[in-house]
């Protein structure tokens, strides 16, 4: 959504500055579903299966 | 000589006056209306005179020793002062009556007699 | 960016049959010119009807169904209404339809039960089923952004709430900006990623309690996990009492403003009776103390009299002791003239005395003189000087004067009274009808809320202490159990971990992105504002956290409240700011926005419409508005006229262009 772009950009700027560790991509995502989503369970859901995901993926390497 | 009065009295329409004034509630007694209307008739320039038809309403005891020595002083002439005073009160008592006629009310400031202005 | 492109009525209130707004392509403004009592208000409640789907009047009276059908259409047998809105957004294209038709079975409806409402909505012909149909609007049209498309006089209150800082209301609106701002998109994620944290922690906690060298670690954690539970609990009730408190309070200064009328009436009221009280008792005092003097008033009234006679007395003893000194000098005359007589020698020149004098003598003697008239004189003298003791012994008191005064007060104060009385008996008749307990009920109310609101807030600083000293006890187990922790438990440490760190992440973004927000609102809001505006002096406005605004003079310093036609300004200001930074942009609806302005403000208006939203719609009066003035105003950027036209009382339509009126 372009309205996001904003948004995101504040979250960027934070990340880079002070949350190095944290995967910008992982970041969008979320943004992405709490921007999408009009239940906050659905979003909770979505975001832990997203994380699940990364965490897993970064395990296998 | 006859002997002065021992009551003093008010005839049919004196007394209707009286019994209006009262009724405004403004003086405390009836004889109070009564001393009152006497000092109306006095500054009034009424002479003493004779009472016809007067009932009786209070005993002689009401006007203190003063007041009938003032009447006594001011009216030299008047052999029995209750009789006087009897006379100057039903008199008075028809002075306020007109006025109260003409006024539609009691004014009691317009029936005591003017300040002269204070001397500087 | 949500674009409307046709409006369309059919039997809603005064229009009969189908009738449509095109809305143009192009950015740009769109006028409709009526008057109230064609139809302009029901206008209004159409486009209200087709964003929200309530037919809410002023002030969120409910208008009944029944009502709202075209009269005509009735008449001829044809009930209920419609209203149908296309719009776009995102490329897609909608159609929104909101019909109330009679219940399946009524010929005849009477009242709203005998009717039913219903929603359609087609996306890109394809009509939605009820669940989407509702998801797709909750996120493309959700009230509570689409309420401010619609810039309406409620609107302008709700604004012109927040320029009143300290007001509850104010700070409702304040979070509904919010809100429309996009804001909810990363307190959500704040909320959700810290949900997800507090189950990770959950997990980490059982993961080491099943492994025997962290198990007593983990015990501590599933412990202060749970004491956390608690704490949170605890914390939400003490907020949502808050909050549910908060909102009664608004709801209260709205009643309590309207009543604030009827309070001032009444303080004066029970102050006059008050007053009064403190009269009667006046009065009376007055009353019984003139009796009291009264009943001595003759005293006074004859002084005069009295000493009248006082002087007459004292004159007439001067003459008569004047005269008895005369007797007594003619008495001795008199002897002397009987020496004389008799020894026919006067007593004083030692002459003989002639014949002619001794004949005078003789004659002299004989006659009645002053010494007979002095006894006389004696008896009287005596009288006299008997009364002037009388006199004397005679109280001189003289209360007239005392008397007068008497009156006079208590005359002032009868009127006094009267007044006071009649000033009531207005106040009564003003207040007649209006339930007084109410607004005594109200103030009560109210003063208890701001006391509630006090401890429960008082309350809340000490559990948010205790969480955060809970949070801090468990980073410190969990940073204990990384160097001790095994494989299975460091997995699920490490997911807590992650959570933790997205939710700081998130968390203070939204610190962050609020004020940037902020920031550029105040921004842009300022230089519409400095458009709008006709005082050169005013440099712009400033808003601080709660959205509230003030007005900055060029010198630097805040202006504080304006009239009714500034605070409009202002208002239009923030809203078009606020359009500008909305993630979800759309049209603004205004209905008579300029009334309240002067010439200059009006101009100042309309000239930036443009600039506020691409897509303005506006209902104006004639009167508020000279189409030729318009169109000299917006040039190319007016993109369509509308008027109304008035058939019957119920039956009006519209048309394109200006009409009549040139």
């Amino acid at each position: 959504m372009s309205d996001l772009k904003d948004l995101s950009a504040t979250v960027e700027d934070l990340r880079s500055k002070k949350y190095k560790e944290l995967p910008s991509d992982l970041v969008n995502a979320i943004l992405a579903i709490e921007a999408e989503a009009l239940d906050s369970l659905k979003a909770a859901r979505q975001i832990e299966r997203v994380i699940d995901k990364w965490l897993s993926e970064k395990e296998a390497k | 000589m006859s002997e002065d009065r021992k009551t003093i009295g008010l005839t049919k329409r004196t007394r209707g006056i009286l019994d209006k004034i009262v009724e405004k509630d403004r003086f405390k007694l009836g004889s109070d209306v009564a001393k009152f209307a006497l000092a109306v008739a006095v500054n009034a320039g009424i002479k003493p005179g004779d009472v016809d038809g007067a009932e009786t309403v209070w005993s002689t005891t009401i006007i203190e020793p003063e007041l009938r020595e003032t009447v006594r002083v001011l009216f030299p002439d008047a052999e029995m002062p209750y009789r006087a005073i009897e006379s100057l009160i039903n008199a008075g008592l028809e002075i306020v009556g007109k006025h109260m006629e003409e006024r539609g009310d009691l004014v009691l400031t317009e029936l005591m007699p003017t300040r002269p202005a204070p001397a500087k | 960016m949500l674009r409307l492109v046709q409006l369309r009525l059919q039997n809603f209130g005064p229009y009969k049959g189908d009738q449509v707004i095109d809305f143009p392509h192009d950015d740009g403004v769109t006028i409709v010119y009526g008057e109230n009592m064609r139809g302009k208000t029901s206008l209004l409640n159409a486009i209200r009807y087709a964003l929200f789907g309530k037919l809410l009047g002023r002030g969120s009276n409910l208008i009944p169904l029944h009502q709202t059908g075209n009269w005509e259409a009735a008449a001829d047998g044809r009930f209920g209404f419609k209203v149908i809105l296309a719009f776009e957004h995102d490329g897609h294209q909608y159609e929104l339809t909101r019909i109330c038709a009679p219940r399946p079975g009524v010929s005849k409806p009477e009242s709203d039960a005998d009717y039913a409402e219903e929603a359609l909505l087609r996306k890109d012909k394809n009509v939605l089923g009820p669940g989407e149909r509702d998801d797709e609007l909750a996120r493309i049209m959700p009230e509570q952004v689409s309420r401010f498309f619609l810039f309406d006089g409620e609107l302008l209150q709700q604004y012109e709430e927040l320029l009143r800082n300290e007001s509850e209301m104010g700070q409702q609106i304040a979070q509904a900006i919010e809100r429309i701002l996009g804001i909810p998109i990363l307190t959500n994620a704040r909320r959700d990623l810290r949900e997800l944290h507090k189950a990770a922690q959950k997990q980490e906690s059982k993961a080491a309690q099943k492994d025997l060298q962290t198990r007593e670690l983990g015990n501590h954690l599933a412990d202060l996990t749970e004491q956390r539970a608690h704490q949170e609990k605890e914390l939400a009730r003490l907020e949502a009492a808050v909050a549910q408190a908060r909102e009664k309070k608004a709801a209260l200064e709205g009643a309590m403003r309207k009543s604030e009328r009827l309070g001032a009436l009444l303080s004066e009221r029970d102050r006059l009776a008050k007053e009064n009280g403190e009269l009667d008792e006046k009065i009376a005092a007055k009353r019984d103390r003139l009796k009291e003097v009264l009943a001595n008033s003759w005293h006074g009234m004859l002084s005069a009299k009295l000493n009248e006679h006082r002087r007459a007395v004292a004159t007439k003893t001067q003459e008569l002791e004047a005269r008895a000194k005369d007797a007594t000098i003619a008495a001795t005359l008199l002897d002397q003239k009987t020496v004389a007589l008799k020894e026919r020698v006067c007593p004083v020149c030692r002459q003989d005395v002639s014949s002619e004098a001794g004949a005078a003598l003789v004659a002299e003697v004989g006659a009645p003189n002053a010494a007979d008239q002095a006894i006389l004189d004696q008896d009287e003298l005596l009288e006299l000087r008997k009364e002037m003791a009388i006199l004397a012994g005679l109280d001189p008191r003289d209360d007239t004067d005392l008397i007068r005064e008497l009156i006079v007060t208590m005359e002032d104060a009868v009127v006094e009274r009267a007044t006071k009385l009649d000033r009531i008996a207005e106040i009564e008749d003003q207040i007649k009808g209006v339930d007084q307990s109410t607004f005594y009920a109200q103030k009560s109310e109210y003063e208890a809320l701001i006391r509630d609101i006090t401890i429960l807030e008082g309350g809340i600083k000490p559990q948010r202490q205790k969480g955060l000293e809970i949070d801090e006890s468990i980073a410190e187990i969990e940073k204990r159990l990384r160097k001790v922790g095994g494989v299975e438990m460091e997995k699920e440490r490490q997911r807590s971990d992650l959570y933790g760190k997205l939710h700081s992440l998130f968390s203070d973004a939204v610190a962050e992105y609020r004020e940037r927000l902020r920031k550029r609102v105040e921004a842009d809001a300022t230089s519409l504002f400095v458009k709008l505006t006709s005082e050169p002096d005013y440099k712009g406005l400033a808003i601080n956290e709660s959205y509230g605004l003030s007005i900055m003079h060029k010198d630097g310093h805040e202006i504080p409240l304006r009239s009714a036609g500034a605070e409009h300004v202002v208002a239009l200001s923030l809203m078009g700011a606020l359009q500008k930074n909305a993630p979800l942009r759309g049209p603004i609806i205004m209905d008579s926005p300029l009334q309240r302005l002067d010439d200059t403000h009006t101009r100042n208006v309309v000239k930036a419409l443009p600039h506020m939203a691409q897509q303005v719609a506006l209902l104006v009066y004639e009167s508020e508005l000279k189409p030729q003035f318009a169109r000299e105003l917006l040039l190319g950027k007016l993109r369509a006229e509308y008027h109304m036209i008035r058939r019957s009382a119920r039956h009006t339509e519209i048309e394109k262009g200006i009409g009549s009126a040139a």
